[in-house]
């Protein structure tokens, strides 16, 4: 289990993080390289109970998003430094972040929502 | 054994006749096939006469030809009709060309009709078998070549038995050496015919007389058709199905009796209904529980009746998708706040009262709270097999009550209904409004969810779903496939109140269900008016494809969708996770997991056997009108497939 002291020093070690320096074009190829949009969604509108949570307006902090590819609460592969740089989980980070700042997808404004 | 003749020339004798006759003809020509300058010699006499045919077939003039007049597959396929089956799925095999020969021309040809449907291997065969009986209500027949028929078709039979569904299964047997006909044969012969699937049909048995056939029969369509429904099999020898019937007395058909299901005790549903009027928050939970569309009017009538929230967790159609008592989208939250939990026919009731936690030692967490009472009715109590584990971890139960849920519902109705006053009445009256706003709620944050990436590509899950809906909607339409990959979002978001809507999944998780048993379905509804749908996994479609052409074939219209994600994607996700843990990377993990390089073409696949194809739809934008010109083509009585690359879930 990942300690609170161990949690801090890892917030530590990611610069590109705390700078929020990642780039969300790159960030997108390695979403889709690395599946997670087959979870998440293209958009990171989220694939229900099976799948994984939406990531777009979740209100997840940098910080957050990183914890959990590090260190996943539920059932999502771990992506440690090794198998996911700093640089590249910043880069995943800037494109979730981006796509939370469309705006947010109103079930109201589509009609086959609403039959 | 003796065979008769009743005419010089039977059927068999016929076709001997004109082989040979064929052969008289060919012999002269065969020295001069390569020289097509020279002539051909004059045609010689159809027939010779008698004498030197008996001489070309060298055999005594005494020995009469091989023809009958009787034979006991007629006799089981008269047994047959008369416990209502109407259909025979098999991939051919000699070692039933006996009840093959009835089917074809005494079955198809005579009222009440049998007739054999062309199926390319024993999984479609079975599996057809498994969808079929879950909209008639009635199993229908599949015949399996002795060993290696049945090996193919055991994985289709597990998931029949683990999703407790009624199948007819025959599979034929040599036991006597000397009268095995080719090595073939003996190849395929075994002491002991039903013994690789025992552990998962709920009866066989291995007839030694036509009479003796008929009462298994009988008592296996009565084993089969008493709940838990499961498969039985008829180990029937291929002497008895193809010689004449020579029984003295003649073997009789029995008469089929009218079935009870098993109640549970009223006792101890008089206890449950004390707890469940008691109750502050009751939960029905159910998985099974409509065997019938009553089955589903009695589970609205408890649930209004207690005004109680209700978690389906879609092994049938058992209560309304969208009624205001439905919590199956807030289960967890539902089951916390329970103080009585009546699990009813559930697969896996343990799931349904704990969560998984993963990474942790214990894995998983209990979901209810300390005192909350639990109940489990379930028929499958009364049916005892221990090798496969389908009947899941233990749940604790503080009542366990055997009996099927369906049959028990009346009296636990009356029960309830004779304890509740004016008092209870009123309490249950807020706990209805309550559960209604909270169902609202969760049909909004659903909505939402599903309007996150709507017009992303590929095509989310969500769309796909809705997009289908809207074309289908006024239709008297059957989902015929599971909707587990689909994350479920028929139930979230569609309206479904009739049993036929939805008629769960595999039962054993076994890939290759899908395609066949929708088409099972299908065969179910057609000539009823109603519209057959399977949203159709890529990697399922393909370890039966050739459903697509039984389809096509035999004329049965089905609309499949596909839900092409290229990958086993469930499994990408769990090698990547291995991966991860090794900390190697998971650049390689798309070896073995992914359906790409090349990408099947499915519309072409399914243009290829016959089948009205469209795609691959890679834009969102272009769903709509692909799918009404499909729907068109299903209404007209033909399958049709709409290829839709899709996001993994």
């Amino acid at each position: 289990m990942m300690t609170r002291k161990l949690m801090f020093l890892l917030l530590l070690t990611t610069p590109a993080l705390a700078q929020n320096t990642g780039d969300p074009a790159r960030g997108q190829e390695i979403f889709l390289r690395d599946n997670c949009y087959t979870c998440h969604g293209t958009t990171g509108a989220g694939g229900g109970a099976l799948g994984g949570p939406p990531l777009a307006h979740a209100g997840l902090s940098p910080n957050a998003i990183v914890n959990e590819l590090r260190h996943p609460r539920a059932v999502m592969p771990a992506y440690s430094e090794k198998v996911l740089s700093d640089a590249e989980a910043a880069d995943i980070v800037a494109y979730i972040q981006s796509l939370s700042r469309e705006p947010r997808a109103d079930a109201k404004d589509v009609p086959l929502l609403n039959q | 054994m003796a065979r008769k003749t009743e005419t010089f020339l039977g059927r068999r004798g016929f076709l001997k006749g004109a082989g040979l006759a064929a052969g008289a003809l060919a012999a002269p020509l065969t020295p001069k096939i390569a020289d097509a300058q020279i002539a051909v010699p004059p045609r010689a006499p159809s027939i010779p006469p008698a004498p030197n045919l008996e001489a070309e077939r060298g055999r005594p003039s005494d020995i009469e030809p091989d023809t009958q007049s009787s034979s006991g597959a007629d006799f089981m396929l008269d047994v047959m009709r008369g416990l209502g089956i109407e259909h025979a799925a098999a991939f051919v095999g000699s070692s039933f060309r006996g009840l093959h020969e009835s089917i074809i021309n005494y079955g198809m040809l005579t009222e009440p009709k049998l007739d054999f449907l062309s199926c390319m291997h024993e999984e479609v065969s079975v599996a057809m078998c498994h969808g079929y009986a879950k909209i008639a209500g009635k199993p229908m027949l599949a015949m399996m070549h002795d060993t290696v028929g049945l090996q193919h078709a055991s994985m289709a039979i597990y998931n029949a038995y683990a999703d407790r569904v009624p199948v007819f299964l025959i599979t034929p047997s040599a036991p006597d050496a000397r009268t095995r006909k080719t090595m073939v044969q003996t190849a395929h012969s075994v002491q002991d015919g039903a013994a690789i699937v025992r552990d998962f049909v709920k009866w066989d048995d291995n007839p030694g007389s036509l009479q003796h056939w008929a009462e298994s029969a009988t008592r296996g369509f009565k084993y089969a058709m008493t709940p838990p429904y499961g498969p039985v099999l008829l180990v029937t020898s291929t002497d008895l199905q193809e010689n004449p019937i020579e029984e003295n007395p003649p073997p009789k058909n029995p008469q089929p009796p009218k079935l009870a299901p098993p109640q549970a005790e009223d006792a101890a549903l008089s206890d449950v209904a004390k707890m469940l009027v008691a109750a502050e928050a009751p939960v029905l939970a159910a998985d099974r529980v409509a065997r019938t569309e009553a089955g589903m009017r009695h589970l609205v009538e408890l649930a209004e009746l207690l005004q109680c929230a209700v978690i389906d967790t879609s092994g049938r159609m058992n209560f309304p998708w969208r009624h205001p008592l439905n919590q199956t989208s807030r289960s967890r939250e539902t089951v916390a706040a329970a103080d009585v939990i009546l699990g009813m026919e559930m697969t896996d009731f343990w799931a349904t009262l704990h969560a998984y936690i993963p990474h942790t030692e214990a894995s998983f967490q209990t979901l209810t709270k300390p005192g909350a009472r639990r109940i489990s009715l379930t028929a499958v109590d009364l049916n005892f097999h221990s090798n496969y584990q389908d009947f899941q971890r233990y749940p604790d139960a503080d009542l366990a009550l055997a009996g099927d849920a369906e049959a028990s519902l009346p009296s636990l109705i009356a029960a309830c209904r004779a304890l509740i006053d004016k008092g209870r009445r009123s309490a249950f009256e807020a706990r209805g409004k309550k559960l209604a706003e909270a169902h609202q709620t969760a049909l909004n944050v659903q909505r939402g969810l599903a309007a996150e990436g709507w017009d992303s590509q590929p095509i989310t899950t969500a769309r796909l779903v809705m997009e289908i809906y809207n074309v289908i909607k006024d239709e008297d339409w059957t989902l015929a496939s599971g909707s587990l990959f689909q994350n479920m979002w028929p139930q979230k978001l569609w309206h479904a109140d009739r049993h036929h809507r939805y008629i769960g999944d595999a039962g054993a998780y076994g890939i290759g269900y899908t395609a066949p048993a929708a088409l099972g379905a299908a065969l179910a509804n057609k000539g009823t008016g109603r519209f057959t749908l399977s949203i159709q996994g890529d990697g399922d479609l393909m370890c039966c494809p050739s459903s697509l052409w039984t389809a096509a074939h035999e004329k049965i219209p089905i609309l499949y969708v596909m839900h092409n994600n290229r990958a086993w994607h469930q499994e990408v996700m769990l090698l990547q996770q291995m991966a991860n843990r090794m900390q190697r990377g998971i650049d390689r993990t798309h070896i073995g997991t992914t359906i790409r390089d090349p990408n099947i073409d499915f519309a072409k696949l399914a243009e290829s056997m016959g089948v009205y194809g469209q795609g691959p739809l890679t834009d969102p934008k272009d769903l709509g009108a692909a799918l009404r010109r499909a729907v068109e083509r299903v209404k007209k009585g033909e399958p049709a497939l709409i290829d839709v690359v899709c996001q993994g879930r």
